[in-house]
């Protein structure tokens, strides 16, 4: 090959990786520039202290006040709980907070019993509320396993990584951040998102649960997850405790005996399932208002204290 | 067969070759669909006999390499080519793993004689071959797989599907499949040309046609040239009329795709426009020179690549639907309440907008992917009077290199889905 071939052809692969890195650096602050919901992002730049931490679905979300929890237990602690995040997602946010630079030392896990061990389909791995930290190489690995895409070739080409953001990251010039919903991404410097009151949407009416559990088929795949999130807590020094929080006049008979099957070295399970009955509590039949919440946090707060943490 | 002087006498050999060949075809490929219509003929007869469905895996590529063994056969028969005595070369031919899953057929007297070259590496042969592959993969990533995912939503609940939503989805899936057919061909193209092999082309802008029968002879150009050679040129030697033979030849073509009656129809479908086409070609363009409109008139020629390529689109009614009663569920459902689809599209009630009219998609996804056909098509435009390489070789350095670096960006950028098969790998 002659000389100036091969000067041509570094020069356009110099090019290529100035471009690469220029286009994939822009998608990833647009994108982190779009959403509203950043508590990822400052878990991984390790701005997050935190001796108690909190994880679930919505129902962690929007049940738990971290603000009593702080003031009775004399502890800091943040909300990660994620509107429609499955076991799944829940085991990826695990690694990420073992990984992050301040460890919390207890775990609140808010199981939903109705979803923690089967499939729902609003219930999923919240995928798109970590696309933006793909940066981060822990992100970026549960990411690539999700997508199946090559982890390898993250690593030289910033665009491959960052092509899954393209979207959102084209969303923010055209439409701005996203919109602020009260219901999902509407969080507080404690990461909880409380609801006034009761919810304005017509359809979401005080419901009675047609879950028939012992119709359902356990996902042996969030089974297993339940079992290593036990294992990666204990390995790290982390102490978990298992919260089934309030539903308004409701509850799933039977579930409690399958989550005491999936529960390794005795971990501590609280049961409020039954704890509430006044409608007043309730922002609808999965969640609690803030007025709930703070009566609920209240009581988790004393049967800590009994459990000693 | 080579040592045997008349063709009487090598006929036995090729009609034993010819069954054999057709025969592992038809029990691998058309076996459990021959045996699952005739239950249901029986079973609508009244008549309870049942044959066994096999649910035989379907051996990779079998449809294309039968028929390009095949015309080796013929080739040999006829006395076109010299029978290729070394099993390997011929073993080669047959299995050349750039176009042994889906083409372009070769033929023997093109292909096998380039086994037999010594080879010296070509820095020339290297550039044109690794940007052929770039070009199909840009077809293939950027486009074909995009498109895939909104066409699927259309295509995969015949029964939700709205007027506009199924006619996108048809003009989409029209250029789906040409971007993955013919992106594998250029990426087969590209990696035979890195090893010294030439293989034909496969596709010459189809969609730039100015009627259905020419588009026909640039789309698939390895299996239509076969049909054309083996089938049409023989037949109308005995005296059958172009008609019947082209209704023949598009009626195999529909099955040669794939054991379904949706095939079959499609064919059909194609069959008969490319009859009609033919037939009535001088009074068309008899319409427009009354009118004053000369051919080389642009209005004209796009007037004529907007009616191919809709002729053609609305085929994938039949080629996509899983069933035919998908497909007639498609047809009426094109028809069916356009006014209030359009209403919707226009007031969005619910964000129905996205679900209508992106198929799925937002709308930044949808213009974004848009963008790109635009993209694809306007430089396919730049090539219908040029090879790639005469043209790409014809630009400066900066415009050159900058085509490549905005292929490969595009490429890196748009594969952020899970791989997608190709179309033409299941045939």
């Amino acid at each position: 090959m002659k000389k100036n071939n091969l000067v041509k052809y570094f020069i356009f692969v110099l090019v290529l990786i100035l471009v690469d890195q220029c286009i994939g650096t822009a998608i990833s602050y647009f994108a982190q520039k779009q959403i509203r919901d950043n508590r990822i992002g400052l878990l991984i730049e390790g701005k997050i202290k935190s001796d108690i931490c909190i994880l679930g679905s919505s129902r962690a979300l929007n049940n738990y006040n971290p603000g009593i929890l702080v003031d009775s237990l004399k502890k800091s602690c943040y909300n990660f709980g994620l509107s429609g995040s499955n076991i799944l997602y829940h085991e990826a946010l695990i690694e990420l907070l073992i990984k992050s630079a301040n460890k919390p030392s207890v775990l609140i896990y808010s199981v939903d019993d109705h979803a923690t061990f089967f499939d729902l389909q609003h219930i999923v791995f919240r995928k798109d509320a970590m696309l933006p930290y793909v940066y981060d190489e822990t992100v970026n690995g549960i990411i690539c396993k999700q997508l199946k895409k090559a982890e390898y070739a993250t690593r030289f080409s910033k665009t491959y990584r960052e092509n899954v953001n393209l979207i959102n990251a084209l969303k923010f010039p055209v439409y701005g951040q996203e919109v602020l919903d009260y219901k999902t991404n509407s969080i507080d410097s404690l990461g909880a998102n409380l609801l006034v009151q009761r919810d304005i949407d017509p359809k979401a009416e005080f419901r009675v649960n047609k879950w028939r559990l012992d119709k359902l088929k356990i996902n042996v795949a969030y089974w297993s997850a339940f079992r290593r999130i036990q294992e990666k807590c204990k390995a790290s020094n982390i102490r978990i405790v298992f919260v089934l929080p309030p539903i308004y006049n409701n509850g799933y008979p039977g579930f409690k005996t399958i989550l005491d099957k999936a529960i390794l070295n005795d971990s501590p399970v609280i049961d409020y399932t039954y704890a509430f009955n006044d409608a007043d509590l309730f922002f609808n039949t999965d969640h609690l208002n803030s007025k709930g919440a703070a009566l609920f946090t209240n009581l988790l707060v004393k049967d800590l204290k009994k459990l000693g943490f | 067969m080579g040592e045997l002087h008349t063709k009487k006498e090598r006929r036995p050999f090729m009609l034993i070759s010819l069954m054999t060949g057709l025969t592992m075809l038809g029990t691998f490929k058309y076996y459990d669909f021959f045996a699952d219509s005739t239950n249901k003929l029986l079973a609508a007869m009244n008549m309870e006999y049942m044959l066994p469905i096999a649910h035989l895996i379907l051996p990779l590529g079998i449809s294309f390499y039968t028929f390009q063994t095949l015309s080796y056969t013929f080739d040999v028969y006829k006395g076109k080519s010299a029978p290729e005595k070394k099993l390997g070369i011929f073993a080669l031919y047959v299995m050349f793993f750039p176009q042994l899953v889906a083409g372009p057929i070769e033929r023997a007297s093109h292909l096998i004689s380039q086994f037999h070259f010594d080879y010296k590496f070509d820095r020339e042969k290297m550039t044109s071959g690794l940007r052929l592959i770039l070009l199909g993969l840009f077809k293939k990533v950027v486009i074909a797989d995009q498109l895939g995912i909104m066409v699927a939503s259309v295509f995969n609940h015949p029964d939700g599907a709205h007027s506009v939503s199924i006619y996108i989805a048809c003009l989409l899936f029209a250029q789906q499949v040409y971007c993955d057919f013919s992106g594998y061909t250029d990426i087969a193209r590209g990696s035979a040309r890195l090893l010294g092999i030439e293989l034909m082309e496969n596709f010459q802008l189809p969609f730039f046609s100015r009627s259905i029968n020419v588009m026909w002879t640039k789309w698939h150009i390895s299996l239509m040239s076969w049909f054309r050679d083996y089938i049409m040129f023989p037949l109308i030697r005995k005296g059958w009329s172009w008609p019947a033979v082209f209704g023949l030849i598009f009626l195999v073509s529909g099955i040669w795709h794939g054991a379904n009656w949706t095939f079959v129809v499609w064919g059909l479908y194609n069959g008969i426009f490319v009859i009609y086409s033919k037939s009535t070609e001088k009074f068309r363009e008899g319409i427009f020179d009354k009118l004053g409109i000369h051919k080389n008139n642009l209005i004209r020629q796009w007037f004529q690549f907007f009616m191919v390529f809709h002729i053609f689109a609305f085929g994938s009614v039949f080629f996509r639907a899983r069933t035919l009663s998908d497909s007639w569920t498609f047809i009426k459902g094109l028809f069916t309440d356009v006014g209030g689809t359009i209403s919707l599209i226009i007031h969005n009630p619910g964000n129905v907008r996205q679900d209508i009219l992106y198929l799925g998609k937002d709308s930044i996804s949808f213009y974004l992917i848009i963008g790109f056909v635009i993209m694809l098509e306007l430089f396919q435009w730049q090539l219908r009077k040029n090879s790639l390489d005469k043209f790409m070789n014809g630009l400066q350095i900066v415009p050159r290199f900058t085509i490549y670096l905005v292929a490969v960006i595009s490429i890196i950028l748009m594969s952020n889905i899970s791989e997608t098969p190709f179309i033409y790998f299941q045939f």
